[in-house]
């Protein structure tokens, strides 16, 4: 079998070996933490504290919103000092909780979960632990972990896929954390494969993080039912739909999700997130995050607490002030103006580089577009359609199979923003589809 | 603190500009310019140096002040090529006139660069043929060239291909590979054409399957109508064409099918213009012919069109 995805893909220069042997650090709670209600994909969680009551450390301090949300957790023990509202990574405001840090990290009970061996729990009982510790998808997505549990009646799923590919360039935060929480893990994993039904793991780690590949080999020789799937360096391997035709073969169709291909597709953050709360019984209030590129002087990984704001990692890593601030890696995440912009679930770096602005000139149709891109759509052709208003025709042309990774306006030499064009385009359609 | 960029992703880029691109066509037909100097002499560096300075100039004259274009470098490949596909005795004065037309008329009338429907520098080269055909199609054979025909003259007289279609005469292979022969400047030498070609390759500029489907197509037929095939490849402008013309971005399909059809058609076009037509060449005209196909090509070998959202 390959171990990467047939067509496209770029190699955009990966800027790891900045953080990638450095260990993880602990960064201290700050005073003040923002912890946003709508830091997830689906229904904004609804608070249930009032200001000036006091929290425990892993408290519940917001409910589920809806099906398709989770609760948030009070990541210090302190007191509700106001609510307010926060620009998120994205740009997007939400509803935030602040709370003061008392500095004393006293815990809240530990979450109820049983005291068996993954294998003995009923599936469902996993299934509600994942939602009630409020994991979501660390890899960026934020899309609430059990949902893509409670699968549609008569959906069998086979394989667990756990994607280490960590593809972006710059991060490392995943990378650390295959080498650092083993433990917790290989726990995720197999409490996934019990939830999920799925007889097997495959982790898809990219090539160049060869002591991971190592470490997990010589951990999973006791699980036969766990494998290492080294796949190709070559952006964006870690795809969602990519690395599950590198680690088994089989491709999703466009409009269908990885369920109905017998996968389930899990970031290692969130799988380890998972590991460690139901170890733990503490409730997702951390996470790791790479604070690392050129406008760093200590650039590194760290551990730190939800909700606290971008500027004390700055701090931290000794930021330059370069032009640009990044939420995520360099190839999709997008830019932050509000240096009080708290760490959500969802952000896997922080990544500081100073971008000098190329004026675009005309689409020279030189096909590079067309040949980078791992979905086979013909981007080039998206502005000018766009432009036009033929929305029909940029469906037509498969514009929603487009996967944003931004591969088309990498190669570009006349630096068209296509994926900007992208993003518009499809709130353009999905705009009007509601309309109709 | 100075304020923060709010740029939308991607934020890391290949670095590769359109100018980069043209500066390495322009580096690609530097073996071509250096083998016509040297096979024409001076005169065929000041034909290069008017061809490509009149372009840029009329480039510079023709777009308005805000959006100068003339740093993208394309108009000097327009210039550069259209002087590399003259007759090494054309009058300079007429060098400026086909690049006015090749810039003027073959592209930014239509919206200036990525708009043009076909190749700039064959608009060019055609116009001068239709306006002025005597001085378009006569050729000297390079000093010290050893002359195919006793009574020809050495100074006017006819290239490769003519001799091949009219006079059943067949100039020798190597001859041909090094481009001791009369010809338009820069196609004689298939030797330097290839060096260029290479070039290009190299840096990933041009996908090889228009010039390999055309050069086999040419090939193939050829040989089946009982021709030379190795001469065809050889003689005449079908290697510049190959690897410079039908190579160029704007006038060609994006999608690798349509490359190839496009190749195949501009293969059979040739060979039937060469063999049937009223010219002994036919890859300037073959390959505008493909040109207007292209957008049709292009329409034709799409991906698989994506399926809609419903709608209600
Ligand atoms: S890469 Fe840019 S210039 Fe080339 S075809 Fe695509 S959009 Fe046009
Ligand atoms: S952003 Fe979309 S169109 Fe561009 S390369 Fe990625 S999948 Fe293809």
């Amino acid at each position: 079998m390959r171990n990467t995805f047939p067509r496209g893909g770029i190699h955009p220069p990966d800027g790891k070996e900045l953080t990638s042997a450095q260990a993880t650090q602990k960064l201290p709670a700050p005073q003040l933490l923002y912890l946003p209600l709508g830091q997830h994909l689906g229904a904004p969680s609804q608070s249930i504290v009032e200001r000036g009551q006091q929290v425990l450390l892993g408290e519940k301090i917001a409910e589920s919103g809806g099906k398709v949300g989770v609760p948030v957790h009070a990541s210090v023990s302190g007191v509700v000092k106001d609510f307010t509202t926060t620009t998120m990574p994205n740009g997007t405001k939400s509803l935030t909780v602040v709370l003061e840090n008392d500095g004393k990290d006293t815990p809240a009970p530990p979450l109820r979960r049983p005291q068996r061996e993954p294998e003995e729990i009923a599936p469902e009982e996993i299934v509600d632990f994942m939602e009630e510790a409020g994991l979501v998808g660390m890899g960026g997505a934020a899309f609430p972990t059990h949902v893509k549990y409670r699968l549609p009646e008569g959906t069998k799923i086979d394989t667990l896929i756990v994607n280490g590919a960590e593809c972006e360039p710059f991060l490392t935060c995943d990378h650390r954390l295959m080498l650092e929480d083993t433990d917790d893990l290989i726990l995720g994993i197999r409490l996934m494969m019990r939830a999920s039904g799925a007889t097997r793991a495959i982790v898809g780690i990219e090539e160049n993080k060869p002591d991971a590949i190592a470490l997990l080999e010589e951990r999973f020789a006791g699980l036969p039912q766990v494998e290492v799937k080294k796949v190709k360096l070559k952006y964006p391997q870690g795809e969602e739909r990519l690395l599950i035709k590198a680690a088994t073969g089989r491709e999703v169709a466009p409009d269908e999700l990885p369920s109905k291909a017998g996968v389930i597709v899990n970031n290692v953050a969130t799988v380890a997130a998972l590991g460690q709360a139901f170890r733990t019984g503490m409730p997702l209030i951390e996470r790791v995050v790479t604070v690392t590129g050129p406008g760093v002087e200590k650039p590194g990984n760290w551990r730190v607490r939800l909700g606290t704001p971008v500027e004390e990692l700055l701090g931290a890593a000794a930021w330059r002030g370069t032009t640009t601030l990044l939420a995520g890696g360099p190839m999709t995440a997008p830019a932050i103006f509000d240096l009080k912009t708290p760490v959500t679930k969802a952000t896997s770096g922080l990544v500081a580089l100073d971008e000098k602005t190329q004026q675009a000139g005309p689409c020279i149709r030189c096909g590079r577009c067309v040949q980078a891109c791992p979905f086979g759509r013909m981007p080039l052709y998206f502005g000018p359609y766009l432009e036009q208003g033929r929305l029909d025709e940029l469906e037509d042309m498969g514009l929603l199979h487009c996967r944003e990774c931004g591969c088309c306006s990498y190669v570009c030499p006349a630096h068209r923003p296509i994926l900007q064009t992208i993003r518009l385009a499809k709130a353009r359609i999905r705009n009007r589809t509601r309309e109709v | 603190m100075d304020k923060l960029k709010v740029t939308p992703p991607p934020h890391l880029h290949s670095g590769d500009q359109i100018r980069f691109v043209m500066r390495d066509v322009l580096v690609a037909l530097i073996p071509a310019c250096l083998a016509a100097i040297y096979f024409f002499g001076w005169r065929a560096l000041l034909m290069l140096a008017v061809g490509t300075g009149s372009a840029v100039f009329w480039e510079w004259l023709l777009v308005s002040k805000e959006k100068k274009t003339i740093g993208d470098l394309s108009a000097a490949v327009t210039g550069m090529l259209l002087t590399l596909v003259l007759p090494p005795s054309l009058p300079l004065w007429l060098i400026p006139i086909g690049t006015l037309i090749a810039i003027g008329l073959g592209k930014l009338i239509f919206g200036g660069l990525g708009y043009n429907p076909f190749n700039p520098a064959l608009i060019g080269r055609a116009a001068l043929m239709a306006s002025w055909p005597a001085a378009m199609t006569s050729w000297f054979w390079p000093k010290g060239a050893s002359l195919p025909l006793e009574n020809f003259n050495a100074l006017t007289t006819a290239t490769p291909l003519v001799l091949a279609k009219y006079r059943g005469f067949q100039v020798g292979y190597s001859q041909l590979f090094w481009g001791n022969v009369a010809g338009s400047l820069g196609e004689t030498s298939a030797f330097a054409i290839l060096l260029g070609a290479a070039y290009l390759i190299i840096k990933r500029r041009i996908d090889l399957r228009i010039p390999l489907s055309y050069l086999a197509t040419v090939f193939i037929l050829m040989a089946i109508w009982g021709r030379d095939p190795v001469f065809h490849l050889l003689a005449g402008g079908l290697l510049l064409g190959a690897f410079f013309m039908a190579t160029d971005y704007v006038t060609t399909p994006v999608t690798p099918r349509g490359r190839i059809v496009f190749g195949i058609g501009c293969g059979i076009l040739t060979v039937l213009i060469r063999l049937f037509g009223g010219y002994p060449e036919g890859v300037n005209y073959s390959i505008l012919l493909m040109n207007a196909l292209s957008p049709l090509l292009e329409r034709w070998t799409m991906p698989v069109p994506g399926r809609r959202s419903s709608r209600a």
